[in-house]
C-alpha cells in the first residue's frame, strides 16, 4: 500500500469519477436484479437493498474527494448566486478588495518601518542621536562640531559616529535644473554606516 | 437486521479477499451470496458495507475491476484479486488469528 500509487489511483478516480459512478450504479442494479431473482419477489429486493444512493455516496467517499466536490458545489452556488444580485454581488466584492488592499497597504508599510532593517551591514547596530534641550520643547537641534567632536572622545558604546545633515539644494548645468536632496554629512560617514560609496572624492579633513 | 449478529467489524476486507481466492474473480453479489451462504446465513454483508469496502479496496490496489459477462448472460462488474491483495490477506489473516487466539485465551481459560 504505497501512497503514491494510492495517489494516482485517486486522481484516476477524480478525472473519471463519472464513469465510476456510472459502473458503481450499475454494479448496483446489477445486485438488485440478482436478489430480485433468487427471491422472485423484485419488490423485496429492491427494499432490502435499502438506499442505494447512500451507499453510491459512501462508495464515493471512499476515494477522498468529498470534501473538495463540495467545496466545488459551494462555489458554484456562489457564483450562480451573484450572477442573480450583480449589485450585492459588486459591493460585497468591492468592500473585499478595499479592506484587503488596505490592509496589504498597512502591513508592508509597518513591515518596512518596523520590521526591515536597514540596507547596512549590522543595521541593527544602528542609532540615531539627536541633541536636544531641557528647557526647550524642540527635541531636534543642531549640533555644534565642538559637542561633536566631545561626544566622539567620550563614548564607549559607539563604535563611531557621524554627523549627518539633511537639507534640499538646486543642480544646475546647461538646460533644466533641478531639485536634489542632499545631505551634509562628516567625513566619516560612510564608514560609520559601513559601507564603500560608489563615486566619492575624500578630502584628507582637517577638521572631522 | 438487527437481530443478526453479522460480520465483525474489520473483518469485512479480509473475508472479501478471501472470498476471492476461492472463487476467483467474482461481481459484489457473488461476493455477498458466498459469505452468506458459506457461514450459513451468519455473516449477512449488507449492500452499504459491502460496496463502499469494495472501493477501498480498489482504492488501496488490493483488488481491480473489471466487466464480464455472467453465466447467464449479463454485465457484472467482477473483481479480481492482486498480488498486494494477496499480500494484503495474509497480514490480515495473520493479525486476525492472534486476536482471535488470544480472545479464546481469555473467554475459555480451562480449554487452553
Amino acid at each position: 500500500m504505497s501512497f503514491p500509487q494510492d495517489w494516482k489511483r485517486r486522481i484516476d478516480y477524480l478525472r473519471q469519477r463519472g464513469r465510476y459512478e456510472g459502473e458503481l450504479e450499475e454494479e448496483m442494479r446489477f445486485h438488485m436484479a440478482c436478489k430480485a431473482e433468487l427471491t422472485g419477489d423484485a419488490r423485496r429486493a429492491r427494499t432490502s437493498f435499502g438506499n442505494a444512493t447512500l451507499y453510491r455516496e459512501e462508495s464515493r467517499a471512499v476515494w477522498g474527494w468529498t470534501a473538495l466536490e463540495s467545496i466545488a458545489a459551494d462555489v458554484r452556488y456562489t457564483i450562480r448566486g451573484f450572477r442573480k444580485t450583480p449589485a450585492f454581488a459588486g459591493i460585497a466584492i468591492s468592500t473585499l478588495a478595499v479592506a484587503i488592499g488596505g490592509g496589504t497597504a498597512i502591513l508592508s508599510l509597518a513591515e518596512a518601518t518596523l520590521v526591515r532593517l536597514l540596507p547596512y551591514p549590522n543595521a541593527d547596530e544602528l542609532t540615531l542621536i539627536f541633541e536636544g534641550s531641557t528647557s526647550q520643547t524642540t527635541v531636534r537641534g543642531d549640533t555644534s562640531p565642538g559637542t561633536f567632536r566631545a561626544l566622539q572622545e567620550s563614548m564607549k558604546t559607539l563604535h563611531s559616529l557621524a554627523l549627518y545633515q539633511p537639507y534640499e539644494t538646486n543642480l544646475t548645468d546647461e538646460g533644466e535644473p533641478e531639485r536634489l536632496d542632499a545631505a551634509l554629512a562628516s567625513a566619516n560617514f560612510f564608514n560609520s554606516v559601513g559601507i564603500q560609496p560608489r563615486m566619492l572624492k575624500e578630502k584628507k579633513a582637517s577638521s572631522f | 437486521m438487527a437481530d443478526t449478529p453479522g460480520i465483525p467489524p474489520g473483518t469485512l476486507h479480509m473475508l472479501i479477499l478471501k472470498t476471492l481466492t476461492r472463487l476467483g474473480p467474482m461481481h459484489g453479489f457473488g461476493i455477498a451470496l458466498f459469505l452468506q451462504q458459506t457461514s450459513d446465513g451468519v455473516l449477512e454483508v449488507e449492500e452499504g458495507s459491502l460496496y463502499p469496502a469494495l472501493q477501498r479496496l480498489l482504492l488501496k490496489g488490493w483488488v481491480v475491476a473489471d466487466w464480464r459477462q455472467t453465466a447467464n448472460n449479463r454485465r457484472a462488474r467482477y473483481y479480481t484479486l492482486t498480488p498486494d491483495g494477496k499480500k494484503a490477506l495474509r497480514a490480515e489473516v495473520q493479525s486476525f488469528d492472534k486476536v482471535n487466539r488470544a480472545i479464546a485465551q481469555i473467554i475459555h481459560p480451562a480449554e487452553t
